[in-house]
């Protein structure tokens, strides 16, 4: 796992010792970029980690699930892209709020990692943490393969969910600053 | 007698994709097939014409739960053909990073993959369901195993601060300030995790295995040592291929290890020529090297009455506990004499020739050797994993554990099974050069 903020910055290894704190949301893309499609949530991630809104922290992960939990102890919202093995065509794109219902079982199974993104997410519900917005894409692949090679069927997928993950991170955080105007004091709102 | 068979498709709870097949027939077990179909990766091939310098930081892709194993193998083999000994605050420091990687990989074994099997959950999710805070215990012991790797090694996953003769970057002794705290309450929970494994209800099976670990005279084996076995194996790391050697099966995707005689041809009659399977891993580990355990891993396994020799696979779930705990003992003490070194890596020559490594991931011994030209490129390479070595004794457990309990319905034969194999923290991707199983009703006519 790699958070995309550290792994250019190794001027001390001290500095890689992960600290996680909280945020508003979060963002994560989730794959093995040497495993064909597996890698389409890094590319996500990738693509949209410049246009992302101020209050968003954007992480890859790689290999390990169980730093998911970190994130998913710290986070008020998170937004999950990884890649998904289904016999829906190469491309579909899968979107589902997990946090108020769990994640169907056929698409836990669907994951391509042992320890996958969608058992860690029912893991941190089971424990009692999981954050009350949670948003899961998974785009359907189709060769897993030692390969850096993409099919090229997901080119389009790429840039409809960077879209729509945009979209999700401005309105979770414009939602939660209009609840924060309302839980403010109104005479804060003199100044 | 009715015909019975165990048939899994996937394997779950287990790193990588393979399968297993059971035949009995007629009360006994006619064929036992550990399926490997995850594809090879041929990393020995692309090694080749390879930097030397590059294999440490290749191999560690092998695998995202033990790459410091990957590391230390091939660093120890490459500095074995440079004439190059790694010493004082360097060498803890290896022992160190060696600590992170037992403590994350064994916690992450015991709670999330295997404890379920015990308890009778499909997997942690249930199991956190109803044992939140055994759950959140494991986790928190992951935590510090992953956050002692990143300190060392630059990140928790695909290390990069390992080099041959030493590191790229060496920590300084206020980077440790908050590990050494947690690392404390690591080391109590570690202690609870032995209690808490130990009270676990056993499955009544017991083999005469023939253990193999490394052995050295002043340590719990992580880095060095001599290959032993609890027979009468005691050989260098160089003399590794002269024992062991590897077979393709046609049903699987990594080869099998065995064992051959260790001593000349005109001894076979005696010392027997074909010795087969062995195992390798925690319990190897724990049955020959328990006197090297700290004081304080050695008082948890008399608390927790598993004590050498443990022959019941299914106790390796406590014996991780103990080197957790040992690990986290042995963390603690490091950090705590640890004075940086002059200078991060020792100067060396290169040197054509063979290299050759061995050192203990979690799952087992873990072998290197290469060829290293004169301009310093890899000419060839041969990386045996734990998993491979322990396929052939996997099958055999299978075997045996069928054979005694053929009465037991499928279903709880199937659930067994699958236990059994997970004794083993088999790491399927390592060995691909491997699961997936199958207990199915059997057809054979």
């Amino acid at each position: 796992m790699v958070d995309a903020s550290r792994a250019r910055s190794h001027d001390s290894v001290s500095e890689a010792h992960p600290v996680v704190e909280r945020t508003a949301l979060t963002i994560v893309g989730i794959g093995n970029e040497f495993r064909g499609d597996d890698a389409v949530g890094l590319l996500v991630l990738r693509r949209l980690v410049k246009s992302v809104p101020a209050g968003a922290r954007t992480v890859e992960l790689a290999g390990d699930q169980t730093y998911l939990l970190e994130l998913l102890r710290s986070t008020d919202a998170i937004i999950v892209v990884d890649a998904v093995q289904s016999s829906a065509p190469v491309g579909t794109i899968f979107r589902l709020e997990a946090g108020e219902r769990p994640v169907p079982k056929e698409f836990l199974s669907f994951s391509t990692h042992t320890f996958d993104s969608a058992s860690t997410i029912e893991l941190a519900r089971a424990l009692g943490f999981l954050p009350s917005k949670v948003l899961i894409y998974g785009i359907v692949g189709k060769g897993f393969s030692y390969t850096t090679r993409l099919t090229a069927e997901l080119a389009e997928s790429i840039e409809v969910v960077q879209a729509s993950i945009l979209n999700d991170a401005d309105s979770i955080l414009s939602e939660r600053t209009s609840k924060i105007h309302e839980d403010l004091p109104q005479d804060k709102y003199r100044y | 007698m009715s015909n019975k068979g165990v048939k899994v498709d996937y394997l779950a709870r287990v790193e990588g994709e393979g399968s297993l097949l059971v035949r009995t027939k007629d009360g006994h077990v006619s064929d036992v097939k550990f399926k490997i179909f995850e594809p090879p990766r041929f990393f020995e091939a692309f090694l080749r014409g390879r930097k030397y310098s590059e294999a440490p930081d290749i191999t560690a892709r092998i695998c995202g739960i033990c790459p410091i194993a990957y590391q230390m193998s091939s660093v120890h083999a490459m500095e074995y053909a440079f004439h190059l000994k790694v010493e004082g605050q360097l060498r803890e420091l290896r022992r160190l990073l060696y600590c992170g990687e037992w403590i994350e990989s064994h916690a992450l074994h015991v709670y999330m993959l295997h404890a379920p099997d015990f308890l009778g959950y499909d997997d942690a999710i249930q199991l956190a369901g109803d044992h939140p805070e055994a759950v959140q215990r494991g986790l928190r012991l992951k935590k510090t195993g992953n956050d002692l790797v990143a300190i060392l090694a630059g990140r928790e996953i695909h290390p990069i601060n390992v080099k041959v003769g030493g590191f790229y970057k060496v920590p300084r002794r206020k980077d440790f300030a908050g590990i050494l705290e947690s690392m404390k309450r690591a080391r109590d929970e570690a202690y609870e995790t032995v209690l808490w494994t130990s009270k676990l209800p056993f499955p009544d099976f017991e083999y005469d295995y023939e253990f193999v670990a490394l052995s050295h005279p002043d340590e719990y084996p992580f880095n060095e040592g001599r290959i032993v076995s609890n027979r009468d194996l005691n050989i260098d790391v160089r003399e590794y291929e002269l024992v062991f050697h590897e077979r393709h099966v046609p049903y699987s995707n990594a080869l099998q290890s065995t064992m051959k005689s260790p001593h000349p041809p005109e001894q076979h009659e005696t010392a027997g020529e074909a010795r087969g399977a062995y195992l390798t891993g925690p319990l190897a580990r724990f049955n020959l090297n328990f006197d090297k355990l700290s004081p304080l891993a050695r008082k948890a396994s008399e608390e927790a009455n598993v004590k050498p020799p443990t022959r019941n696979p299914f106790k390796s779930i406590v014996v991780r506990a103990i080197e957790t705990l040992y690990a986290c003992d042995e963390a603690i003490r490091i950090i705590e004499n640890y004075e940086p070194p002059d200078e991060p890596a020792l100067k060396y020559e290169v040197m054509p020739g063979f290299g050759f490594g061995c050192t203990e991931a979690p799952r087992g011994i873990l072998y290197h050797r290469y060829l290293i030209g004169a301009d310093g490129l890899i000419k060839d390479a041969k990386i045996v994993p734990p998993t491979a070595q322990n396929q052939r004794m996997i099958e055999t457990d299978l075997k045996n554990f069928v054979t005694s309990n053929i009465q037991m319905s499928k279903q709880d034969l199937t659930l067994r099974c699958e236990q059994l194999v997970r004794n083993y923290d088999p790491c399927i991707s390592c060995a691909t050069h491997f699961l997936k199983l199958d207990i199915a009703e059997d057809t054979v006519t």
